[in-house]
């Protein structure tokens, strides 16, 4: 992905419309920018945040250039925006995002919120809006990767700070972006949560003690579980409201109508028609299957049992050999046995040959079990193609309501559009009361999230004491051994996870060690134990020739920063599919306190830089130009100054 | 090949109360095309034992007065006596909880049927009929409302099946697609579901 | 193959088994927030259960 230009309009310093095309050159791939202390250079790297997540890292918020409020008369309008043309896997998209603001009577500057545009160009050149813009930025950049491509001044000075005291919190983040594996974390979570909840469970009528913390931490369990409805209806209801504020703003936006659309929505309806009629088939085809072959299926894997169990049944008794019930049919009919005894009907002699039928042919058990064996090779045979065919016809299904849901929102969107012009004040004065109550929301939230830390504190403690307890009393064995699965899940899920996280953390380490080796030609090495400690080591005294003590760690500090920037983007493109990174290059926007280093040491950062990324756009003080130009000079491919009018305004100039 | 003397199989048979309720159910008509989960209670009859026996759910009749009852008729179950013996010798040959000592088993499964020494086995067979039809009703109906419900339980009732019972996974392979299924998620198509 | 955790039996394969359904089921919650997680847990739970308990 890189960066081709940005253009802010009315945004802080800058007044009007003013722009900046970045250098994309695979040579002269660094884009320049200084100024003095003051004159925007923060602002301008938040203003890619805020044109693609609508957030910024600046203490004051209002992001409207008060130069142009403070010009405004009363009662009258104005904008401001930032737009992005940026290119990602060959596609040119257009970012805007949009905040119009009015002075109302009594001079006080109303925003509203801001509106979000995505556009990109089909192969032949057709511009297309991007229906989900908040989507597509997270598949082009999402957010929690994108703060290691965009490092403005402060955040380095925080890092180095942190780092400084030895440990930032960084690096454990990144660590846990580039793992991808959320699913196993929360997994865990939950399995904590459900080994809990055993040990809460015990006999009412055992001994008193274990009564009484069931109570207590029944209690609690119960107080943190109303907190946690409570917090999750919460984040619901923010959601809502925030996906609500979305839509207002959307629709504000759109309200024409078209002919096309109405075009648009007729195909759609037929083809509604046609998904109806294919998964409908699917489903019957779905139940005549299950109704036919269901009993094999079930009963295959008893019959592979059986089958294994009647080998035993060679042992059985079979009976007698070679005879058959005709001969016994012929001796009670002539009366008289074998040995020559006299069979008379219903006497004891006859009832004996009678049961002997059970144990000879036809009814010998031998032939019985035989045939039982037989039915069983059969039945399992049928039963084998019947799952396949099952998951064939519910991947119809599952398939068509997906794209059936996608039909029948597709044909809504185009009913609202179709539906005209709206009242947009109406939706205005909507979109305000939902901000208002999504903020009383946020506050509660606040009040509720204390509280349930301070509970889940003391159930812990008690819930230790009682688990000691329980072991010893046996009738708590069925929940032992269920709780004892939970264990054995747990502990096998932690096992990989860490594992998987001790890999990337060791990673990073060797990664950000490398090129923080580079920077210091050797010097100096960084390492990375498994608490994030991290200890700065002097592995060439002879080699290293720093000026004071001050700049020595501040400088280091840095350099340890620029290392890490390096080392996360590095490991994120190697990582590719786990971290959610879908192309080759990527951007570096930052802030670069070039002067807090030693000439050698800017080099060697210089040096770094533009291989690690695709595209350097850096931001320096003025004063540090002429450093820029020495180290980075041959790769600069544009070059922007900030003239610091007033306080309230800059302007970008080209060149130096 | 049928009892002498028990009737199992031959003679009428109603389910009761919940029971009943349950089967009606489980074989009404729903969605748009009148399609059933399972054509008549003869089906019910023959794969509920089967699911009662391997999830070990027991289920007493229901005798409550006045309750619901549905009939299978002698007729049909005489048609299909052949299936339904087979599937009783196959539990009673594998129960171990019901009969520890193997040769007792096989007389069971393969002597005793239809005797009046049998009729503890019939008890057994006719409480994992019920228990699986309690299993079933809960398995398929109990969370559903509507057409996609009932085909959505039915595809993770057969899948949880086909995974316990028909598929084999070593111990080295548990890290690797655990790990695996962090990242992506399932591969077949519930991954699709809204 | 059996393992022993507290002094109580495990079957491995069936651990195992519940792994791979519980990751699979976390990960669709991850994208569908149908439940949370005094929910998952139930879930979790009853399934362990009826586990154990099949044959």
């Amino acid at each position: 992905m890189l960066i081709k230009s940005v253009k802010v309009y009315n945004f802080r310093q800058f007044k009007g419309e003013q722009s900046l095309d970045f250098a994309t050159d695979a040579k002269n791939n660094v884009t320049i920018v200084m100024g003095p202390n003051g004159s925007g250079k923060t602002a301008l790297a938040q203003a890619f945040k805020w044109c693609l997540y609508g957030e910024t890292d600046l203490g004051d918020k209002s992001v409207f250039c008060k130069a142009v409020e403070l010009e405004m008369l009363q009662n009258t309008k104005e904008s401001c925006h930032v737009q992005i043309v940026l290119e990602h896997k060959g596609a040119p998209y257009t970012i805007r995002r949009t905040m119009r603001v009015r002075k109302e009577y009594g001079g006080r500057l109303k925003e509203d919120p801001p509106e979000l545009s995505v556009a990109s160009k089909t192969p032949d050149g057709q511009t297309k809006s991007i229906p989900t813009p908040e989507l597509r930025i997270r598949e082009i950049l999402p957010k929690d990767l994108s703060r290691y491509f965009f490092f403005d001044g402060e955040r380095i000075e925080k890092m180095r700070g942190e780092i400084g005291k030895g440990k930032s919190k960084e690096f454990p983040a990144a660590v846990r972006s580039l793992l991808g594996l959320d699913a196993m974390k929360v997994a865990i979570d939950h399995l904590n949560k459900v080994i809990r909840r055993y040990d809460e469970s015990c006999d009412p009528h055992s001994d008193a003690r274990m009564h009484g913390y069931a109570r207590r931490i029944s209690e609690l369990n119960t107080r943190i579980d109303q907190i946690s409805q409570r917090l999750d209806k919460l984040g619901a209801e923010m959601e809502t409201a925030d996906n609500r504020c979305i839509e207002l703003r959307q629709r504000i936006l759109e309200n024409k109508a078209s002919e096309e659309l109405a075009q648009q929505k007729a195909r759609l309806e037929k083809l509604r028609n046609d998904l109806i009629k294919q998964r409908d088939g699917a489903v019957a085809q779905m139940l005549e299957i299950f109704n036919k072959d269901a009993l094999d299926f079930f009963a295959a894997p008893w019959m592979q049992d059986a089958m294994k169990t009647l080998k035993k049944a060679d042992k059985l008794d079979k009976g007698i050999p070679d005879i058959h019930a005709r001969t016994l049919d012929y001796l009670l009919k002539r009366g008289v046995c074998l040995c020559g005894c006299s069979l008379e009907k219903d006497s004891e002699a006859w009832e004996t040959i009678e049961k002997i039928r059970d144990f000879i042919p036809p009814k010998s058990i031998g032939t019985l079990l035989d045939n039982f064996s037989d039915e069983c090779a059969l039945r399992a045979k049928n039963a084998s193609g019947f799952f396949g065919q099952m998951e064939h016809h519910y991947g119809i299904v599952r398939d068509h309501a997906k794209n059936y849901g996608e039909n029948e929102e597709a044909i809504k969107e185009l009913v609202e559009k179709l539906r005209g012009r709206e009242d947009v004040g109406h939706l205005q004065a909507d979109l305000s009361r939902l901000e208002q109550h999504l903020s009383s929301l946020r506050n509660e939230r606040e009040l509720l999230i204390r509280e349930q830390g301070s509970k889940e504190t003391e159930l812990q403690r008690l819930e230790t004491e009682r688990r000691d307890l329980a072991l010893k009393d046996k009738s708590n064995r069925r929940i032992e051994t269920f709780k004892a699965y939970a264990q054995a899940m747990r502990d096998s899920l932690n096992g990989t996870y860490s594992k998987k996280e001790a890999e990337i953390r060791n990673d990073l380490a060797k990664t950000v060690d490398s090129i923080f080796r580079r920077i210091y030609k050797g010097g100096f090495s960084l390492a990375l134990d498994e608490n994030y400690n991290i200890a700065i080591n002097v592995t060439d005294v002879e080699g290293w020739r720093g000026d004071t003590e001050v700049e020595t760690s501040t400088a280091q500090g840095i350099s340890v920063c620029f290392a890490f920037i390096a080392g996360v983007i590095e490991l994120a493109r190697r990582n590719k599919g786990d971290s959610g990174l879908t192309s080759e290059v990527y951007p570096l926007v930052m802030d670069a306190p070039l002067s807090a280093f030693d000439k050698t040491r800017i080099r060697a950062v210089c040096e770094e830089l533009p291989c690690v990324a695709g595209q350097v756009i850096i931001f320096i003080k003025d004063t540090d130009g002429d450093l820029a130009e020495e180290h980075l000079g041959r790769k600069v491919g544009r070059r922007y100054t900030f003239d610091k009018k007033t306080e309230f305004e800059t302007l970008l100039r080209e060149g130096r | 090949m049928a009892g002498k003397n028990s009737g199992l199989f031959q003679k009428e048979y109603s389910f009761r109360g919940g029971h009943a309720e349950h089967v009606q159910a489980l074989t009404s008509k729903f969605g748009s095309r009148n399609s059933q989960l399972f054509n008549r209670n003869l089906d019910v009859y023959m794969i509920a034992p089967l699911v009662g026996f391997c999830y070990q759910r027991r289920g007493n009749p229901d005798l409550t007065p006045n309750g619901e009852t549905t009939k299978i008729f002698p007729e049909q179950l005489i048609k299909e006596s052949q299936t339904l013996w087979f599937i009783y010798r196959l539990i009673l040959l594998l129960d171990k909880k019901h009969e520890r000592d193997f040769e007792t088993r096989v007389h069971k499964a393969f002597r005793n049927y239809g005797k009046p020494e049998a009729e503890e086995d019939e008890m057994l067979f006719d409480s994992y009929v019920l228990g699986g039809v309690e299993l079933l009703y809960e398995k398929l109906l109990e969370n559903g409302h509507s057409e996609e419900d009932y085909i959505n339980n039915l595809y993770d009732f057969l899948s949880d099946f086909s995974e316990r019972y028909y598929s084999t996974l070593s111990a080295d392979d548990i890290q690797e697609t655990v790990i695996k299924l962090a990242k992506t998620g399932r591969t077949t198509s519930r991954n699709s579901r809204v | 193959m059996t393992k022993t955790v507290n002094g109580i039996e495990v079957d491995v394969e069936k651990a195992n088994r519940l792994l791979i359904w519980l990751v699979e089921r976390e990960s669709e919650n991850l994208r569908s927030r149908e439940k949370n997680d005094t929910e998952m847990a139930k879930f979790i739970a009853k399934r362990i259960e009826e586990e154990v308990q099949c044959l």
